[in-house]
Formats: structure tokens, sequence, C-alpha cells
């Protein structure tokens, strides 16, 4: 069996339907058609048990003094300073750090200016093919909505050949990448199927010109299929 | 105000409506809550003290970038455990091959309509589903999910679900396989199909 039939093959068999339960909702008693769903979904039942697990299990003599250390330490790396984010940034407000980054960066700079001075300005530079990098405005779908979205859609954007779209978790785990010429990308199916209702998703939109430089990005937006459809 | 005294939600709203050091003081108290449960989840999965604590270390972190996308849908803890699950399975999968995939897949392919067959597709997943979900007991049906579709190894799926036998997951994947293999053969001999 090859890799993308065995793929495809476990894709059916295990994989996320469009009636699967949201993780989001996996805390909640489940409503009469989500237990007729956990009786015959081999993936939602796993991830009940998977949840079941992380929710309330106790931990065994054995792993408790290191699970007692690795939440004192978790703890102690992302406490955070007088006035600073968590201590993982922390270095960022450290004087003498700051002070040797600082000399750094004006040797580095000094340097540079020193190896490449500043460019002739150009005779002349067509004014149309020059672009700022600016806001790619997305257009549905956005917020609440009551079907999965098969389509996505974006404003045009003026000089942009071609968008890079990418479709994330809401903590930004990529679900699927893609890349259109119009302001518009059809999802596919399997893709669609993962629009699961409750489950929030993000989606955001780079505009490239025909070199491929990014001129224009939209930032994420979220849309979520409403529970109660 | 007592943080201790307010749930993990209300937290959340009293985080927004604060600045500085206030706002570092309510993600303490909301994150200290989880770094327990965290911690076990990270230990099990990777079966190392150091690597979990660099899990843990790398999920709070994530939590805090993106707590601010928290829309209140779900409950915080629900959330959170979104994050732990899929910044620990990227991490934790495996690097080689599933153990004997072809084989373990074998009898399903039998059952599998095919590429021709477009329009049963549907149909004939949600059989091959509902097979899988009535052959395997509920423990060999978490392990050959977990094993197969998340690609986890066989001893971090041993450690997380706490299993006590001696060869651990492998011994559900031998079962599970040798189960699937008899229903599809029944199937066969009734000259039934999915």
């Amino acid at each position: 069996m090859s890799d993308g039939n065995r793929r495809e093959l476990l894709e059916r068999t295990i994989g996320a339907t469009p009636d699967c339960i949201p993780a989001e909702r996996l805390g909640e008693p489940p409503t009469d058609g989500e237990r007729a769903h956990l009786a015959a979904c081999p993936r939602c039942r796993t991830e009940l048990a998977l949840w079941q697990e992380y929710e309330q299990s106790i931990p065994s003599a054995e792993d408790g003094a290191a699970v007692q250390w690795i939440a004192a330490e978790t703890a102690r790396r992302l406490a955070p300073q007088p006035s600073r984010g968590p201590r993982a940034l922390g270095w960022l407000r450290w004087p003498q750090l700051a002070a040797g980054m600082a000399a750094l960066l004006l040797a580095a700079a000094v340097g540079y200016t020193v190896w490449d001075p500043e460019p002739r300005v150009q005779p002349h530079q067509d004014a149309a093919a020059v672009y700022r990098t600016g806001r790619v405005q997305l257009l549905a779908p956005t917020g609440d909505v009551t079907a999965p979205p098969r389509v996505l859609e974006w404003s045009v954007f003026t000089g942009a050949a071609s968008y890079d779209v990418n479709v994330l978790e809401v903590d930004r785990t990529p679900l699927w990448q893609g890349s259109a010429r119009e302001p518009r990308i059809d999802l596919p199916p399997a893709i669609v199927a993962l629009f699961v209702p409750g489950k929030t998703v993000t989606w955001e939109v780079t505009a490239r010109d025909a070199a491929g430089a990014a001129i224009g990005e939209s930032g994420p937006r979220q849309f979520r299929v409403s529970p109660g459809r | 105000m007592q943080l201790g005294a307010l749930s993990d939600e209300d937290l959340l709203v009293e985080w927004r409506q604060r600045n500085g050091l206030e706002r570092d003081a309510v993600v303490n108290e909301l994150f200290s809550r989880h770094y327990e449960r965290v911690a076990r989840w990270c230990m099990r999965l990777t079966g190392d003290r150091d690597r979990a604590a660099d899990l843990a270390q790398e999920v709070f972190l994530k939590a805090h970038r993106y707590l601010d996308s928290f829309r209140g849908t779900s409950r915080f803890s629900t959330w959170l455990y979104t994050i732990v699950r899929n910044e620990s399975m990227t991490k934790v999968r495996r690097a080689g091959p599933p153990m004997d995939p072809d084989d373990a897949l074998a009898e399903l392919a039998t059952l599998d309509p095919g590429p021709h067959e477009l329009a049963e597709r549907e149909l004939k997943g949600t059989r091959l589903r509902e097979f899988l979900a009535a052959t395997l007991d509920p423990l060999e049906l978490n392990v050959f999910v977990l094993h197969y579709g998340d690609e986890l190894p066989l001893d971090a799926i041993t450690r997380l679900l706490r299993l006590e036998n001696a060869s651990g997951a492998k011994a559900y994947i031998v079962s599970a396989k040798r189960k699937l293999a008899k229903a599809a053969e029944d199937l066969r001999t009734r000259g039934e199909a999915l």
C-alpha cells in the first residue's frame, strides 16, 4: 500500500469528520446527538479518552515527584519579573546585556556604513511599480457562520500577482496553505471537513507581487461554524 | 480582590481590564492552577523530566501569546488543553514508520470501496469507522488511533494511557490487528460487505 493510499484510508477511518465533536466541547456533557456520534466514531472516542486522562487523572506514586518538579520548574521559568513579561523574555531587560547588545549594534551599524555607504539615488523608478506593505481586506468568512465555508474571499490588493492563504487553529497550528491568483480560493473538502461546529478557525492572506515579494498582509481573522446549526 | 477566589473565566475578565504588574499577577494565578496538570501530561508523553519541562514551558508561552484570542466560548481549561494537545503531539510524533503499517491496514483496505466508487465514499467511510469502533474494545481503539492516526510512538501511548501490562501499547496493536483480520474474514465468509 502506498503512503498516499495509507494516509487516505486512515483519514477516512480515523480522521475527523464534519460531525465530530470539537475539542472545545469535550469538557461539556454530551448532547444526545454527540452521544450517538461517540458510539461509532473512533476519533472522537479517542479524543474524549485523552481529554479525560488530561482532566481527571491522578499522578502515580512514581511520577508524582517528577510532576512536582516539572510544575515548579515551569512556574520558575514563567514567573513574571517586576515590570517584565515572562522570564523567558526577561533577558531583554537585563541592563548589562542590553548595554552590550546596544554597543554591538552600534559597532555593526558603523562598520556597515563604512563598508557599504548610502546608495546613490536612482535616476528614475516607475511609480506604479513601488508598493508599500498594506492591509489585505478579508471579506468572508468572518465571525459566526451557519455552515462550513468552502471558499475564502478577500478584496483585490493593488499590485498583487498572487496571494498566499494560511488556515490555522486558534493556537496557530497550521491546518492548510494555498495560493491563488484571484482574490478567492476554494478549500479542499478534507479541510472543510475540519470546520466542525463550535471550532474557531483563523485565516490570513499575504499579497505578493510578480517577483514573489510580500506587498500586503491581512493579519489574522477568525470564523466559527455556529454550534447550534 | 482575592484572585484565588475567582474562576478561570473571571480571571480572564480581570486580565483584560488590568495593566502591568497587576496583569502579570492575574495571568500568574491563572496559569499556576494548570501547571501540575500540564506537567503530568508532558511527563507522560515525553517520559523525560527535562523534555517535559521544556514542553510545558512552550505550552504556557503559547497560551500567553494567544490569550487575547480566547473568546470565552469554552472553558479556559479546555482551550488550554487544545494547545497542550496540539503542541505535544507535534513534538512527540514519531520519526519512523508505525508498527507494521501495511499489515495493520490490510484488512481495512480489503473492505474499502476503492477509488472508483467515489459516490459511495462518504457512506463507506462511515461504515469503516463503525466497523472499527464495533470490532475493537475501547483501549485497543484508542491505541490504534493514536499510533496510526496521530503517529505517536508506542512507549508514549503506554505512558499516556497508563497501560500497565508488560508490553504496553504494542500488545493492544497486536490484539487489534488480530481482531480486525478475524472480523473482516467473518464478513467475507458471510458474503457481506461494508
